[in-house]
């Protein structure tokens, strides 16, 4: 079924060498005529199969090999080891071939000619990708209704808000009709509506272009709205690979209880239940739904002195946090 | 003052860092110097002339080199776009606020990054000077300190002007063009030439002009040392030091009130 | 192959057109910058009335000078109007702008020197060809200083290039291939006759304003053709060379990305 997967990397590693210098005046010198090289693994035998038209989330604390994997799958970066490829292409061997088959969003850089209207922008990233300009024009037409960029299409970029220029930024980078979109921290720095809104459009062009796209994100809300899939990595290695579904499921065993007492209760940390805190009538709890059903934890206090009551899932953050420091260990 | 000491030290400090940058771009002053040297030696050549309008070809050499030496401390960021991109940005209306005042703020750190080019500088100037020509033989150490005190007031001069043009972003979005006026100006009637080259009509005209005062007065002093004309360049200087400190007070007064009415 | 080119040509002269239009933004300010950096150059003709009157016996005229700043305001002026983003190497690798750049089927090098353009590069053209014609009012004149504008436009820019792609090596020696990039200028308005031994040599090869700036003076001056076919030869050896010098830089590159130590 290879022909469905639209990325293959096999056993991807990439080091880097880094020149180690010693303080002071005498480390400078020193490492001048004697470096020193330390060796770091960025991308630790990485293998990964992604298929056409998926969502994928590629999430990972700073340092844990992201952005070096996304340089590797795009071109940028060549590997030291094993490979990739993408779109049926090895970028490292054909940069320019790929280029066509792929768009990128670096969130944090703009690819735009911030004097120029984003009309413009577009016949200018058009022209990059070789299209006539009666193709320029129908594709920015499509672009038009699926990003909602009527409004602001004649106005210059440096003239626009943040979010309009991140859709602008993603219209350009869909311009040539690419298979994959890599969305790097697409919606960093933005309030929480225009996120919102991002994401909305995001699933649109997947569903209506059937774009594969490739998000990393620190958001937990890109992740949890956007992807079918997680890819979580650290240390350059996959600690883990699951749906989103499963994610939730397996990690979310836990249910956290916040009550508000008329007295005060005695409760013990025991098997399932984890006090969070416990101060005067409050009390906080962490529930382990495998051990302990909250049914049972709610007898244990007593309902009749309960004057409020609230249950919620643990946030995906913690959860994601907790499978970075498990995977520390 | 003490204020302004400590801010003077911090500069200190932080430029020791980019001392490997300033002696980099001495191989920029370098290069000038040398392309003066191989243009003075073609014309003193190939004229067979011992003396070109009272200079011979080692105080033209060291002419030029202290010239260029002068000049380097007032192409300084720190007076030239330090002060008109904090103005730009609107960062000025910070400072306005506390409690030293912002020119007085500039002075500090560029005396600051001075002292540490002066050394430098200096350094590679004689160095480059002596290989080129060799010693100065109408230099007299017995002047040196009145030579310093008017190379001194040389640089005070040619800051206070590269200010009072940074200040102009007050009004003008743009005010770096009339730097490159201020550094052509200064290059052809200062820096390249002394004041005795110049066709007779034209010398008193440079001589009573502030590129006298800050560069090619001072200068010759120190290659042709003449008690009544250090007295000339010193009145001049004092001069011009009075004149500009009154300028730019004024000028930053009414750039800050220019700023408050238009909220930057 | 046709195709190829033809499209890399329609991109870049459109990147071109938007670099020039930003520059244009507020008119005034341009036209200012224009205006003053035409003023700053003449002044500079006061300099070589100076020097020629001090000059009985040399071999220097008011014509080669003409001639010897035409040439090099020109293309000087041209390079950085339609090359300026050459100067920006260093910054966009530090600054990983260079990225963007590998993510879009066009040449990279190509695309990042039409990225950028100077003000008052257009006052440096205009008094090229001011003073050019001044010295000499005619057809032919124009048309051998618009071949050597060109020309010298092109070896500036390679020359940038070339020096600032080894910096791929080590991004520690930014500000010493800085000072260097600015060597050619700086000899570039002076008569190559001053020059004499090893400067010369150097003037010829590594810093190449003898193609730029002397060898066109000449052809000026003399209406040698064979040197004006030398210096076409020499524009498409410096293409070359800065083609192979910024591809290998790119290699390395990719292969360690400078900033590993930001990782």
């Amino acid at each position: 079924m290879s022909s469905v997967n639209i990325i293959e990397i096999k056993h991807l590693s990439k080091t880097f060498k880094i020149k180690e210098k010693e303080k002071g005046f005498k480390g400078s010198l020193k490492s001048i005529f004697k470096p020193k090289y330390k060796i770091k693994k960025a991308v630790n035998n990485l293998s990964l199969t992604v298929e056409k038209g998926e969502v994928i989330a590629f999430i990972g604390p700073n340092g844990a090999g992201k952005s070096t994997t996304i340089k590797m799958l795009t071109g940028i970066l060549t590997p030291t080891k094993g490979e990739a490829i993408v779109a049926g292409i090895n970028p490292a061997k054909q940069r320019k071939k790929l280029a066509y088959k792929i768009g990128t969003v670096f969130g944090q850089k703009e690819q735009l000619w911030t004097h120029l209207t984003p009309y413009d922008n577009f016949k200018f990233f058009g022209a990059i990708y070789d299209l006539k300009d009666y193709e320029i024009e129908r594709r920015i037409k499509e672009l038009n209704d699926t990003l909602e960029l009527d409004e602001f299409i004649n106005t210059p970029v440096r003239n626009l808000s943040l979010g309009q220029r991140i859709r602008c930024e993603i219209a350009a980078s869909l311009i040539h009709k690419p298979e994959i979109l890599f969305l790097d921290e697409p919606t960093i720095g933005l309030d929480p509506v225009v996120k919102e809104n991002i994401r909305v459009l995001i699933k649109r062009m997947n569903k209506e272009f059937g774009t594969t796209i490739f998000l990393t994100s620190h958001d937990v809300g890109d992740i949890e709205k956007l992807c079918k899939r997680v890819v979580i990595i650290n240390d350059g290695k996959v600690v883990l690979d699951d749906t989103m579904q499963n994610l939730k499921y397996n990690y979310l065993n836990r249910k956290i209880i916040e009550v508000k007492m008329k007295e005060k209760v005695n409760l013990d940390d025991e098997d399932g239940i984890t006090i969070l805190k416990d101060k005067e009538y409050n009390l906080k709890l962490s529930i382990d739904v495998s051990k302990k059903s909250v049914a049972d934890v709610i007898k244990l206090l007593n309902t009749d002195k309960i004057i409020d009551i609230n249950i919620s899932n643990e946030p995906l953050e913690n959860i994601i946090a907790n499978i970075y420091k498990g995977s520390k260990k | 003052m003490r204020k302004y000491l400590s801010i003077y030290k911090a500069t200190l400090l932080e430029e020791l860092q980019y001392a490997k940058g300033m002696f980099l771009s001495f191989i920029g002053t370098g290069i000038h110097i040398f392309i003066f040297f191989a243009l003075w030696k073609y014309l003193y050549s190939s004229g067979e002339k011992s003396i070109i309008s009272g200079y011979t070809f080692a105080q033209m050499i060291w002419y030029v080199t202290f010239t260029e030496f002068l000049t380097s401390f007032s192409s300084s960021n720190i007076v030239r776009k330090t002060p008109t991109s904090d103005i730009v940005s609107g960062n000025i209306a910070y400072t306005i606020n506390k409690p030293y005042s912002y020119t007085g703020y500039i002075f500090s750190r560029f005396f600051a990054e001075s002292t540490i080019k002066m050394i430098i500088n200096l350094l590679c100037s004689i160095l480059l000077g002596i290989i080129l020509i060799g010693p100065l033989n109408t230099f007299q150490i017995k002047y040196l300190p009145l030579i310093i005190l008017i190379m001194f007031l040389a640089v005070i001069i040619a800051s206070l002007i590269r200010l009072i043009i940074s200040y102009f972003s007050f009004w003008i979005e743009n005010s770096e063009p009339f730097q490159w006026l201020y550094k052509t100006v200064f290059l052809i009637f200062g820096v390249t030439f002394p004041l005795e080259v110049f066709p007779v009509w034209l010398q008193p005209v440079i001589r009573y002009s502030p590129v006298y005062a800050a560069v090619s007065g001072p200068v010759k002093m120190l290659v042709n040392f003449n008690i009544n004309e250090f007295y000339g360049v010193l009145v001049s200087q004092l001069f011009y030091v009075f004149i500009l400190v009154l300028i730019i007070t004024i000028e930053y007064k009414k750039g800050v009130k220019k700023l408050n009415v238009n909220g930057g | 192959m046709l195709t190829e080119v033809k499209n890399q040509f329609k991109v870049s002269l459109l990147s071109i057109k938007y670099s020039i239009l930003r520059s244009m933004i507020n008119k005034s300010s341009f036209l200012f910058s224009v205006l003053l950096m035409f003023i700053s150059n003449a002044s500079f003709l006061v300099q070589w009335i100076i020097i020629l009157s001090v000059s009985d016996g040399a071999d220097l005229s008011m014509k080669q000078i003409l001639f010897l700043w035409g040439i090099m305001a020109g293309a000087y002026g041209l390079s950085n109007i339609i090359f300026c983003g050459v100067h920006y190497l260093p910054q966009y690798i530090i600054s990983g702008k260079l990225d963007a750049y590998l993510v879009q089927p066009k040449s990279v090098l190509i695309s990042i020197a039409t990225s950028q353009t100077s003000m008052s590069a257009f006052g440096d053209l205009l008094y090229g060809y001011a003073v050019v014609l001044i010295a000499s009012p005619s057809v032919i004149t124009f048309l051998y200083a618009s071949l050597f504008i060109i020309t010298g436009a092109i070896i500036y820019a390679c020359f940038v290039t070339i020096m600032y792609s080894l910096l791929f090596f080590s991004i520690n020696f930014r500000d010493l291939v800085t000072t260097l990039t600015r060597i050619p200028t700086s000899f570039g308005t002076y008569p190559e006759n001053i020059f004499s031994g090893v400067l010369k040599v150097l003037l010829y090869t590594i810093f190449p304003i003898g193609f730029i700036v002397y060898l066109p003076v000449r052809v000026l001056l003399t209406n040698n053709i064979l040197i004006a076919l030398i210096v076409i030869l020499f524009t498409i050896f410096m293409v070359v060379f800065a083609f192979v010098m910024f591809n290998m830089g790119l290699k390395r590159y990719s292969s360690t990305n400078l900033m590993n130590a930001r990782v």
